[in-house]
Parts: C-alpha cells; sequence; structure tokens
C-alpha cells in the first residue's frame, strides 16, 4: 500500500532520513577529528597547565671549607612555610566564580590580582592565631607573583616545633600553602673571615625565563665563586585536582648539591688573628706560607657578621653598615695604604738586584740626621741614635735609618725600584687566576710611582680637567706647574711616603719572597674545588702554585738582607715582635706611613703602622703581616700584634688545641688617632717621625663614631645608601 | 506465527548494537564514576546494569506483542502519559530545581522520558488514523496542538531539553507522513532564524530581557546580513571583542526608523539568565572560562587531550582529577569521558554504531508493513538521532549545551527502559514487515 501510492512514497523520504543521518554522523567525527587530533595537543597543553604545577627544586649551595676541611659556611636546615601564589589565587578565584580583587602595580600597565588581600583573606587568622611576623611587603608578594609564579614564596622562615605542628594542623584545607624544610646558608664561626667568604642575598632582579636560585652569592668568595657553589636546580611536577588540591608528585629532576670550596685558609689561625686584631679599631692581618703562596689568614677589622644577611639583611642594619665610617665592609689587607718605612725592604731589593747601583750589604753609606739631596734638606726620625754614622744595610734595616734610605733610593734610580716593585706585584691585582680574572672582589691593586706613572697621571688629569671645559664652558683650567718627577720624589719613594701605596698582601707577596729565597708567588686563597657526583668526588678546578717571578739577587745578599731583618726583631725598632721561642726566631720590619684623615670633620693624624715579618728565620714557614690605622707606630702598635699571632701559630704547632668560637663581628673604633700637631713644614716630607709622643687618646674607642653630615665618609655613605634604595626599587 | 518464530525474526544487528552499548555504558558509568565518594554516583553502574535488565524485558516483551495492538491502544497510552505528566508536577520529588522525577517504592522514575515514547505511538496512531487528510493544515494544526500539551507540561518541571526533542521528533515523523514541503519549511526557517537570534542578540548585543538589547541585536543582524554592509561588518564581527556593533557602521536611517535611544527598558524575560550563558559560551567558551564556560571549555579540554588513541580505560586526567564536573561526567557528559579514554578511534567508533544503529531504525521503517509501523520507526529515529546528535554535539561544541542523555551509554534508568521498550516495539515492526 505504501509502495503503490507515488504521493505518499515514504521510501524516498526515509532514504533522505537515512543520508541526513550519515550527514550528521559525518558532522560529529570530522568535529571530533578536528578537536583530538588536529587540535589535540593544544588540549593535551592546557590540560597539562591545569592539573600540575611546576615547582623548582633548589639546589643546596656547597660548603666552604678551609684547608683542614673546618667547614666555615655550610647549610643548615630550616622549616619555612610557602605559599605557591598561583594555586592560591586560582583556587580563590574559583571558588569566587572569577572575581578577583585587582591592584595597580607600579610599573605594569595591566592589574594584577590583589594577591595580599588574597593571602589576607585566605590564611590571615592562622597566621595572626600562630603569631607569625610579617617580613615581607605587599610589594614583593606582588612582584615575585608576576615575576617567579613557579616558585613558592616563602612566608615565614625557620619555624619552631611547636608552630610546625600546629601550623600543619590548621592549614590542610588551604591549597597552595605548605611547610618545607630547605638549606639555608650558614657561616659557622660568624664573623672569622667574614670579608673573604661574603655572604649570600636574595635575588633581586630575575628575568622571568631562568631559573632563580634562592639565594646567590654577593660579596667575596661567595660572590665569584658562585656559578661552582650554585648546584643545578631540580624540578618537579606537583598534580592537583580541579579544586587545587596537591594530590602527588611527579620528581622529574633532583637537584645537585654545589661544588665544595677548599680554601687555602687554615681556620685555626684565622682565628688566632681575628682575636689578636680586634685590639685595635681599624687595621688588617694577613698570614702566609711563604713557600707555596698560600694564604693562611687573613683579617680585616672591623668586620661584620654574615649569618645577618641571611636569608636578607634588615635594611636598617645594612644602612647602619653602610654608613659606619670605620668601613666594616670594606677587607683592608685588599686596600691599599701609604706603605711607610716597610717600604724600605723593596728599597735593598732594587738596589741588591740592581749592578749598575754599585751596592752591595758591605757597601758603607754615612747617615747623618739629615742630608742634603735635591735641593734640600732630608731629615732622620727624630732620636735615631743608634743607627747613624758610616752604616751599611744591616745597621739601616734593623734602626730603620731614613738618611741611610734617601740616599739608596737615589743611588739605585727610581727605574730600578719600580722594576722590582713590578716583578712583586705593587699597583697590581695578586689575587688573581691565570685568565688575570680577580678570585675575590674588592682587591684594590694600590700605586707603585715612577716617572712614566707620573707622566700618566698628569696627563690624565689635565684630559680630565679639559673634557670637564667641554661639558661646563664656564669651567677654567687651573694654572698650575705640570708635576714631574725629581729625586725629591725618589728620595721621598725611598722611605715608603707619597705616593706609595700598597695593600698587606702585596707586602706579604714581598716578605715571602724574601723569606723563601727569590721566589715570587702569587698568593693562594682557594686550593681546590670539588663536586660530588655520585658517590664519586669530581675536581671542578685545581689552584695550582703558581710562580710570578724571581728577585734576581745573589743568595748571600739576600741572606743579609735577612740578618738586617731579623736584627730589626733582635735589637732594633721591632723589638716587640719577639715571642723568646729559639726555634722560632723572627725577622721582620716596622713601618710607621704619616696619614690625615678627615674624621667627623677635622683633619686628624691616623698613621698607618705596619709589620711585615716571617718566622722562623732558618726555614720560614709563616709571614705575617700586620697593618694598623690609628696606631702608634709598627714597632710599638704593629710588631706586639704579630707577637701575639706567632705565639699563637707556635704554640698551635706545639700542639695546643685552638678553640674554634663564633665570633661576633669586630667594632670599629679610631682609637690612637690624635689631633694635628701644629704643622712644622711639609707633613709629607717630614719622614718616619715614629716616635713622636701622642696625647691620650682623644675619642672614645669603644663608640664607633658615625660621621656628620658634612664629612666626606658620611655623604659617600649616604650616596651609597641611595644607590642601594634605587637598585631595590628598580 | 508462534513465539521461536517470531524470535528468529528478530533484527538482530539492531539487538547486538543495542545491547553492545548498553554493556560499554555500564563500563564508561563505572569509569566516569571511579573517583566518587558520593552514595548515588557509587552504586550508579550497578544500578545501570539493573535498569538494562529491565530494559531487556520490556525489550522482549513488547517484540513479542503485535506492534498494531500498541497502536490501538495509542489514545489510552496518550491520555495516560499526559495524566502523569500532570501528576508529576503535583507530587513529583525535586531534584536539582526540576520536578521530574516520580518516587514510587524506592525507584525513581522520569515520566518525561517515558513520554517521548507515549508522544512517538500517539503521533503514529493519529497520522495514521488521518492518511487521507495528511495534506491538509488542520492535520498539522492538530499535530502541533498534541506536541504543545506534553511539552508545555515538561517545560513546567522545568526540562528544557526533553521538551525541545519533541521538536524534531514531530519534525520527522510528519516528513516522513508525507505532509506538504511548504509546511515544513516553516520550522526550519524558524530554526535558522533562531539561530540568527541567539547569534545577534543574545550573543552579540548581550540581550538581557530588554527591549532596547533585542533592537540593537536585530539591527545589527540586519546590518550584518544585508549583502552590501556584510564585508564593512564582517571586521567588526571577526574583532575579538564582544561590544556590539559601532554605530558608525549601521545604517542612519535603520536606527531612526527603530529610534533605539527612545525605547523603553522593560525586561520581558523567556530564557533563564543561565540558559543565556549557555547560548553566548556556545559561540565562545573562553567568555567566562570559571563560570557558564567552565564545562564546555573542560569538555573540549578532555576530548581534545585524548588525542588519536587516547589515555586508556580508567586513566582520564580531566575526569580523576575532577575538571569534568563529577555529577555530570557519568550522564549528560559520559561522551568526554570516552573520548578522552579511548581518543578518536573509540569517539568514531561509538559515532559510528550510534549512527548505524540509527540507520537500522530507518531501514525497519522502510520495510514496515504499512504506514503505522514507518511512522513508530520514524519517530524513534527522530529521538535517538536528536538524543544522539545533541549530546556528543554539545560535548564537542557543534550544538549549545542542552542537558540530554546519550542513548544505551548515559546513566539514567528511566531513558534507558524507555528507549529499550521503543526499540522492542520496532522488533514487533520488523517481525511483521512486508515481505518482498
Amino acid at each position: 500500500m505504501l509502495i503503490d501510492n507515488p504521493v505518499n512514497n515514504a521510501d524516498v523520504r526515509l532514504k533522505f532520513l537515512g543520508l541526513s543521518v550519515l550527514v550528521a554522523v559525518g558532522i560529529l567525527i570530522f568535529a571530533l577529528y578536528k578537536i583530538q587530533v588536529k587540535e589535540g595537543a593544544m588540549y593535551a597543553t592546557s590540560l597539562r597547565n591545569q592539573t600540575t604545577v611546576p615547582v623548582v627544586l633548589s639546589p643546596a649551595r656547597g660548603s666552604i671549607l678551609d684547608r683542614n676541611g673546618v667547614g666555615l659556611a655550610e647549610n643548615k636546615a630550616s622549616i619555612d612555610v610557602d605559599v605557591y601564589l598561583r594555586e592560591l589565587v586560582g583556587y580563590y578565584s574559583r571558588s569566587k566564580k572569577g572575581k578577583l580583587p585587582k591592584t595597580n602595580v607600579p610599573g605594569q600597565k595591566a592589574q594584577m590580582p590583589n594577591v595580599p588581600l588574597i593571602l589576607q583573606e585566605s590564611a590571615g587568622d592562622i597566621f595572626s592565631q600562630l603569631a607569625f611576623t610579617r617580613t615581607f611587603t605587599d610589594k614583593e608578594l606582588l612582584n615575585h607573583y608576576y615575576q617567579t609564579p613557579n616558585v613558592p614564596f616563602q612566608l615565614v622562615h625557620n619555624l619552631d616545633f611547636t608552630q610546625l605542628s600546629k601550623f600543619s594542623e590548621r592549614t590542610v584545607n588551604i591549597p597552595g600553602i605548605q611547610e618545607s624544610a630547605r638549606p639555608v646558608r650558614t657561616y659557622n664561626f660568624g664573623a672569622l673571615a667574614s670579608h673573604l667568604i661574603g655572604y649570600v642575598g636574595r635575588v633581586e632582579e630575575v628575568s622571568k625565563s631562568e631559573f632563580v636560585p634562592e639565594s646567590i652569592g654577593k660579596e667575596g668568595l661567595e660572590k665569584t665563586l658562585d656559578e661552582y657553589l650554585q648546584g643545578k636546580p631540580g624540578y618537579k611536577m606537583l598534580r592537583k585536582n580541579n579544586v587545587g588540591y596537591i594530590l602527588g608528585a611527579d620528581a622529574i629532576q633532583q637537584p645537585s648539591v654545589g661544588g665544595t670550596v677548599y680554601l687555602s685558609i687554615d681556620a685555626r689561625i684565622q682565628q688566632i688573628v681575628e682575636k689578636t686584631m680586634r685590639r685595635v679599631g681599624r687595621g688588617a692581618a694577613v698570614v702566609m706560607d711563604p713557600n707555596t703562596g698560600d694564604i693562611l689568614a687573613m683579617v680585616s677589622v672591623p668586620s661584620f657578621d654574615p649569618n645577618s644577611f641571611v636569608p636578607s639583611l634588615d635594611p636598617k642594619e645594612w644602612r647602619r653598615l653602610v654608613a659606619d665610617s670605620t668601613k666594616p665592609l670594606t677587607n683592608r689587607a685588599l686596600s691599599p695604604y701609604a706603605a711607610g718605612s716597610t717600604f724600605k725592604t723593596l728599597v735593598a731589593l732594587a738596589a741588591l738586584s740592581n749592578p749598575k747601583a754599585n751596592f752591595t750589604p758591605k757597601t758603607i753609606i754615612y747617615s747623618p740626621s739629615a742630608v742634603f739631596l735635591a735641593n734640600r734638606w732630608w731629615p732622620d726620625w727624630p732620636n735615631n741614635v743608634l743607627g747613624g754614622g758610616n752604616i751599611t744595610l744591616h745597621t739601616a734595616m734593623e734602626w730603620s735609618t731614613n738618611t741611610f734610605f734617601y740616599q739608596l733610593g737615589i743611588r739605585t734610580g727610581i727605574e730600578s725600584m719600580v722594576q722590582m716593585a713590578k716583578k712583586i706585584g705593587f699597583g697590581e691585582k695578586l689575587l688573581v687566576d691565570e685568565n688575570n680574572n680577580p678570585i675575590i672582589g674588592g682587591e684594590q691593586a694600590g700605586q707603585m710611582p715612577g716617572p712614566q706613572w707620573m707622566e700618566d697621571k698628569e696627563t690624565k688629569q689635565i684630559e680630565l680637567w679639559k673634557a670637564r671645559k667641554k661639558r661646563d664652558p664656564k669651567f677654567k683650567i687651573p694654572r698650575t706647574w705640570r708635576e714631574r718627577w725629581s729625586d725629591g720624589h725618589t728620595a721621598n719613594t725611598s722611605i715608603g711616603q707619597g705616593y706609595v701605596e700598597v695593600t698587606p698582601l702585596q707586602m706579604a707577596v714581598m716578605i715571602s719572597a724574601v723569606a723563601n729565597g727569590g721566589d715570587v708567588l702569587y698568593p693562594r686563597l682557594v686550593r681546590a674545588i670539588t663536586q660530588m657526583e655520585g658517590s664519586e668526588t669530581k675536581l671542578l678546578k685545581e689552584y695550582p702554585v703558581r710562580k710570578r717571578a724571581e728577585l734576581g739577587i745573589k743568595p748571600e745578599y739576600l741572606k743579609a738582607l735577612k740578618d738586617g731583618l731579623r736584627a730589626v726583631v733582635q735589637t732594633g725598632t721591632g723589638k716587640k715582635a719577639s715571642i723568646g721561642e729559639p726555634d722560632f726566631l723572627i725577622s721582620g720590619k716596622t713601618g710607621t706611613a704619616q696619614f690625615n684623615s678627615f674624621i667627623q670633620g677635622s683633619l686628624m693624624k691616623d698613621n698607618r703602622t705596619w709589620f711585615t715579618s716571617f718566622a722562623p728565620y732558618d726555614k720560614p714557614r709563616y709571614v705575617v703581616v700586620i697593618m694598623v690605622e690609628g696606631g702608634v707606630s709598627g714597632g710599638s702598635t704593629s710588631a706586639p700584634l704579630a707577637s701575639e699571632i706567632f705565639r699563637g701559630i707556635h704554640s698551635m704547632e706545639q700542639g695546643t688545641p685552638i678553640e674554634m668560637s663564633y665570633l661576633n663581628p669586630a667594632k670599629g673604633n679610631y682609637a690612637g688617632v690624635t689631633s694635628m700637631p701644629p704643622v712644622t713644614g711639609d707633613p709629607s716630607l717630614t719622614g718616619a717621625a715614629a716616635t713622636q709622643t701622642m696625647p691620650t687618646e682623644l675619642l672614645d674607642p669603644s663608640s664607633p663614631i658615625i660621621p656628620e653630615d658634612e664629612s666626606e665618609n658620611a655623604t659617600g655613605a649616604s650616596r651609597t645608601i641611595q644607590e642601594f634604595m634605587n637598585r631595590r626599587t628598580r | 506465527m508462534n513465539v521461536l518464530q517470531k524470535i528468529l525474526r528478530l533484527h538482530w544487528l539492531s539487538f547486538v548494537v543495542m545491547l553492545g552499548m548498553g554493556i560499554a555504558g555500564y563500563y564508561f558509568i563505572k569509569s566516569a564514576t571511579q573517583m566518587s565518594d558520593m552514595p548515588e554516583l557509587i552504586v550508579a553502574p550497578r544500578q545501570q546494569l539493573l535498569w538494562l535488565m529491565i530494559g531487556l524485558f520490556v525489550y522482549f516483551t513488547l517484540a513479542l506483542i503485535n506492534y498494531e495492538f500498541v497502536l490501538r491502544c495509542a489514545p489510552v497510552i496518550y491520555g495516560g502519559m499526559v495524566c502523569i505528566l500532570i501528576f508529576v508536577l503535583l507530587a513529583g520529588t525535586e531534584v536539582n530545581g526540576a520536578k521530574s522525577w516520580i518516587r514510587f517504592a524506592g525507584v525513581s522514575i522520569q515520566p518525561a522520558e517515558f513520554s517521548k515514547i507515549a508522544y512517538i505511538i500517539g503521533l503514529s496512531w493519529f497520522l495514521l488514523q488521518f492518511q487521507e487528510h495528511i495534506k491538509e493544515f488542520w492535520v498539522i494544526c492538530v499535530v502541533i496542538v498534541s506536541m504543545l500539551i506534553p511539552v508545555g507540561l515538561i517545560l513546567k518541571q522545568p526540562d528544557l531539553g526533553s521538551a525541545a526533542v519533541f521538536l524534531p521528533i514531530t519534525f520527522i515523523m510528519l516528513y516522513v507522513a508525507g505532509v506538504r514541503k511548504r509546511y515544513l519549511c516553516i520550522p526550519v526557517i524558524g530554526a535558522l532564524l533562531l539561530c540568527w537570534l541567539a547569534f545577534f542578540v543574545i550573543y552579540k548585543a548581550k540581550w538581557d530581557g530588554t527591549l532596547q538589547d533585542t533592537l540593537r541585536g536585530l539591527r545589527d543582524g540586519i546590518v550584518w546580513t544585508v549583502p552590501g554592509n556584510h564585508f564593512a561588518a564582517q571586521e567588526t564581527l571577526e574583532a575579538t571583542s564582544v561590544a556590539p556593533i559601532k554605530k558608525a557602521k549601521a545604517s542612519p536611517k535603520l536606527d531612526a526608523v527603530l529610534s533605539l535611544e527612545k525605547v523603553e527598558n522593560k525586561k520581558v524575560i523567556i530564557l533563564k539568565p543561565y540558559q543565556l550563558d549557555r547560548i553566548r559560551t556556545f559561540f565562545n567558551p573562553n567568555l567566562d572560562p570559571l563560570g557558564s564556560g567552565w564545562t564546555i571549555r573542560q569538555s573540549l579540554i578532555a576530548v581534545g587531550s585524548g588525542g588519536f588513541k587516547g589515555k586508556g580505560y580508567l586513566k582520564g586526567d580531566q575526569n580523576i582529577y575532577g575538571f569534568l564536573p563529577k555529577n555530570i561526567a557519568y550522564n549528560d557528559f559520559i561522551f568526554s569521558v570516552i573520548a578522552e579514554e579511548w581518543g578518536f578511534v573509540g569517539g568514531s567508533i561509538l559515532i559510528a554504531a550510534q549512527g548505524l544503529l540509527i540507520l537500522c531504525l530507518v531501514t525497519i521503517a522502510s520495510r514496515a508493513k504499512e504506514m503505522g509501523g514507518a511512522l513508530l520507526a520514524a519517530g524513534m529515529t527522530g529521538m535517538l538521532f536528536t538524543h544522539f546528535f545533541v549530546n556528543v554535539g554539545m560535548t564537542i561544541k557543534v550544538v549549545p549545551i542542552t542537558g540530554i542523555p546519550l542513548p544505551f551509554i548515559s546513566y539514567g534508568g528511566t531513558f534507558l527502559v524507555a528507549c529499550m521498550a521503543g526499540l522492542g516495539i520496532l522488533q514487533s515492526v520488523w517481525i511483521h514487515k512486508k515481505a518482498y
């Protein structure tokens, strides 16, 4: 019936219906193909983004050990509370149906979620209940959210056990907040060798793409060896569900521990020297092994406690450190100072090595209390009774006779001195590796004057003036004589005055060369860097003993010079350095450089007093260089310090155990600084007037002086603060 | 014909496909509810299996009864259906804001699902009775009225999805019955018009019931549709923002005629806000990714991340981690779970199987002994086709999200039994098919 009725031909319509079904199936399969096969990867990425949280696992920073393996900088575990900000914000947004409080961030065009508010609403109660102190600003929180969303934000540091258990009970329902143990840098002996080791701090400027370590070396070896100390970060993928609960973790890569740095420092000697140097307000000491160039101890006073920089320094404390005019952050052992009489050793070396000088240890030079040279009289230091007359190098060294060295300097000539200084490394940075890269920041070259040096200096000054004139047409180039090198300069340089500036380390290198028989060795601070790979220790880098030059002096001449240095301690100006041990005879040279500095706005007498020495006399194993700012004289201020250090080292060698203790930072002061004496003549030409009687201490040594605003130091310091603040706000 | 002969004459292909999907459904539901801790979800797979048994009983019972007897009972069935739908409104149980359940002796059923079958039987009977007048307009009027009665009652529950299914069922049955083409054009044009309105008024003009929005949407739509303006407006439409088309692009004359600014902003609300949101998020799933766009976005991620081969049974991350909401993953969004686990391979096999089953129904219709059987088969075709196309389509963004289940696979006992009952009747049609 159906078939026979052409009008009601349902068959055709059913065929059309069947066709429509096929078309619909085709449409669905095509759509499915498009989503699953063509765009599948895109959706898989979306899935990964919403079900996983990538977390960076911070590597543990490598340790810094002394030459015997005593840990100076290591890690300890700190229990922190972390918040994964992206999770927290995501959860908050979902629970509020996508409505997020927004806030403006300076420097960003788009508005950002108000993370501080969200954190406050999510966890504020718990935090106030547990009395957590808030150590971060809203801005830090926002910056962290913007810059490093994958790195958890550390809300609280160093939870104690009760806090931890209370905290764990209460935060189970807040996604993104969890406690974690992480390695934190710790300096086992506080201020011990703080200038060498430096400190770590938070990374301030970060780029979004790269891994951001939790801490980065900011100063000292922590900074220069950062690439070795930082291990490689690890990664971990956390799986989370639709409301942000972490369901599990797929660890992909474990972080590696950073390299271990072995220093040349001997922590025991460092401890002895640190404790000794605390007796002065400002100063530096270097102990060196003359046979290898190993720096066994290097101390600068005042110092700081690097632990106070971890994880970040209180801005107030930072401001105090920077504003402190005694400069606790400066490593004085690597800073240049007027050398004074210790420089005479170099003059002697130059003369002995220069055949044209026609000088031997037996050469007698008449040295009255004053000599006439370069059109003026040059006096010896007052009351030098025993060191005058017809004397040889031996006596001249013993009594530090200025008039002898004026003449000797002119006799050998400035060029010869410059050559010798170049061999030793005066005017150069010495703590460098094979490629001349500094091993530690903050080392200064100092300066060794000479005719060429003066030529360059004057040319540079004139060029500076010209450049200034170009910028500022009102500026008038001063009408002044171009300073040229003269015998006067040579004479003045011969006693370490004038333009000579030497670092205690350079001085130690020179004395080492004398002590070891003529080899100038590069100082060595780092012996090796190793890294654990699995169970094996791999040598990352080795720093071999490196010879810099040879003095080129006949051994018998050098022996005579050493005899002279021995006489200084035996009978001469450095008697106070002796420790009275026959097997540990000390040789050395005192030095007192006249110096004036602006302290509290007025010019003050602030001598640099030196003692450079080595011991034992026969086979020297230790070189000790002491430099004290504001001391009375090398013999009376620095030599006793060296004596104490030698005594400590000697008893250590005899087997007395050295008690290693945590050191608080040494406080700086202006002890020994006196007001200026009435000026008689040119103060720079009065020679090493070492024995001048000093009035009572003007300033209370117990309280460090904060300079007033008009003082040079203070303006310098406040500018540094300004720079620091700028850097932080940038 | 005795029982054995009848059983031998069953349409076995459709039975195997149906049963296969029913059993597969059990495993899919098990996977979709694997991570749930809600009691009603944990028992869901076993309940589905139970319903499948009941369904098979109903299936064979109806297969062995002559369908012509069923057709003769049509007025009673239709009347009973209307009564039950009214009863639901009076004494039904409310679940998720819809009063569409009857709870009886611990068993919950959804009369709306059965009403579709009842309606198909009723309409088949009616069209059979007035076969000679099929070209006359009044027949269509009566059909529309008889459709609007259950549709109205179901909308009252409210259950928009189930109510909407009546439209394609009616359309296909009228088409197969041989209604004049011009009458059939009306719903087609109407549907296109609705799409047009949905895009321009609801999506682009962000209509929220005010007349001004309506007019603005209409204006923009007209501006875009008129050929001369097409390209100028195209650019604006392609711009990612959903802001209404700039006035400058519109014709000033049109504005004057519509006098847009003077229109009173009185709200006329026909659709619920969430339904408007669904329509909008269909056009742009990223409009509100955490709100109304959440489901479609997560469904797309589930389907898309399945890739070609899928992640493996019980290994769908989107489902396990709860991004695909648990309370819809085992019924309306079961296809997302399947496509994620079985990939394009499994997804297209399922689509093909559904298509095959529907084609079986079309075959049954074409081999029917007389018009009544053909209409029953056409109605069932319409119902299964609509459910299948809309359900699968909404998970892969071919149609807007509508809460209707996937036949034989989605969890839902009433619908499963209703579909199997319908197919049972069709088996009877097949058993009594015409001989060539």
